[in-house]
């Protein structure tokens, strides 16, 4: 998904994610079944199916 | 598709319930007489009557009008699928509206007798030696019911015929409840009451293989398990001193992730981040990791189980 339009000009950051043990749980079986490599990468890759997700929506609307 | 013989016949009229043993692999068909009739339906465990038919969790799997093809559930911790609508040759229910009761023709309406699903149930359960605190909130067969708004649902008036039925298939032992809704004065039935036909008879095979096999899980918990075992028999509530809460997975330890974005993801979270969280950038990733796990990953909304074929989730 290409990012939104806008003026402000973005860094590359560490975000801090604060997940308790079940939520860790589920992200863990995640990785167990091969959807990504590790916990970063699940989130890396829920944001990038997310946005496109969310993108695809916007262009049926 | 045969049909069996029926085993038990009954016509319960205006005012009146009734409750009817049921085995697995029966079936009972609430039928029209004349049409236009609501009918309210509850179902209990006929082996443990603290299992019971729960709207709440029917209508989270299946949403506000279950029809064929669909599942009554009774609620937490147990969460079996009891009974299975078979057929329902008018295809309008509800499961938004709670049972009538008393108060409600008191209140709304100044009747100082008046008959409601609330007193018909008791009585009717009564024979199995029910209480009517043990009366729960009923499956609204034959009922009209939608959405009027962004808070509120409304009941409509409506139009099943003589002969428009529903064929239940008992998956348990049950104890069936049924009864004619009360409702004269609302638009329920049409302003007018009457009789219903029950009838049971046994499924067939291809009957019972219509209803798909749902999720048999541990979390479908049996009294074995329960700390507190015994149904407690007196009306108060008092303290047990030698209470120690034994909450599980608690307490919920909270460990940091660390993800490194890059300018481009950053530039992406902040495409579709919400609002409510502010500046938080961990609380507005976490809303993205979920939501997206929930749409990857969840086959039924709110958490509801898959009913056929295998679970694609981890």
């Amino acid at each position: 998904m290409a990012p939104a339009q806008t003026n402000r000009q973005f860094t590359a950051k560490i975000v801090t994610l604060r997940l308790n043990r079940q939520q860790l749980e589920l992200i863990d079986r995640t990785v167990a079944r091969g959807v990504a490599p590790d916990r970063a990468s699940v989130v890396r890759l829920a944001l990038k199916e997310y946005a496109a997700s969310r993108n695809q929506l916007k262009q049926r609307n | 598709m045969g049909v069996s013989e029926v085993i038990f016949e009954h016509v319960i009229q205006p005012g009146t319930g009734k409750a009817v043993e049921m085995r697995a692999g029966q079936i009972l068909r609430i039928e029209q007489v004349e049409g236009g009739q609501c009918v309210d339906f509850n179902c209990f465990n006929l082996n443990d009557y603290k299992e019971f038919m729960h709207c709440g969790r029917t209508r989270t799997v299946h949403g506000f009008h279950p029809s064929k093809g669909t599942f009554l559930w009774s609620g937490p911790p147990r969460e079996h699928a009891m009974m299975f609508i078979l057929e329902d040759t008018y295809g309008r229910n509800d499961v938004l509206f709670p049972r009538c009761s008393a108060y409600l023709y008191e209140s709304a309406y100044g009747f100082g007798v008046h008959t409601n699903c609330q007193d018909i149930q008791a009585e009717a359960q009564r024979e199995y030696g029910l209480t009517p605190d043990d009366v729960h909130d009923s499956f609204n067969f034959f009922m009209c019911t939608e959405v009027s708004g962004p808070h509120r649902a409304q009941i409509t008036r409506q139009s099943s015929r003589a002969g428009d039925y529903v064929d239940l298939l008992a998956l348990m032992d049950v104890l069936a409840v049924t009864n004619v809704c009360g409702a004269d004065v609302m638009r329920t039935s049409n302003f007018a009451l009457k009789p219903i036909r029950l009838s049971v008879r046994q499924a067939t095979d291809a009957e019972r293989a219509a209803a798909p096999p749902t999720p048999i899980l541990r979390s479908q918990r049996t009294p074995e398990s329960f700390r507190v075992r015994n149904i407690k028999a007196d009306r108060e509530l008092r303290a047990d001193p030698t209470y120690r809460p034994e909450f599980k997975n608690v307490p919920l330890m909270v460990e940091d992730v660390p993800v490194e974005l890059s300018a481009n993801e950053m530039a992406i979270l902040a495409a579709v981040r919400q609002p409510i969280y502010g500046d938080d950038d961990g609380a507005a990733l976490r809303d993205v990791l979920f939501s997206w796990w929930e749409e990857r990953f969840l086959a039924g909304s709110s958490g509801a189980p898959v009913i056929s074929n295998s679970s694609d989730s981890p």
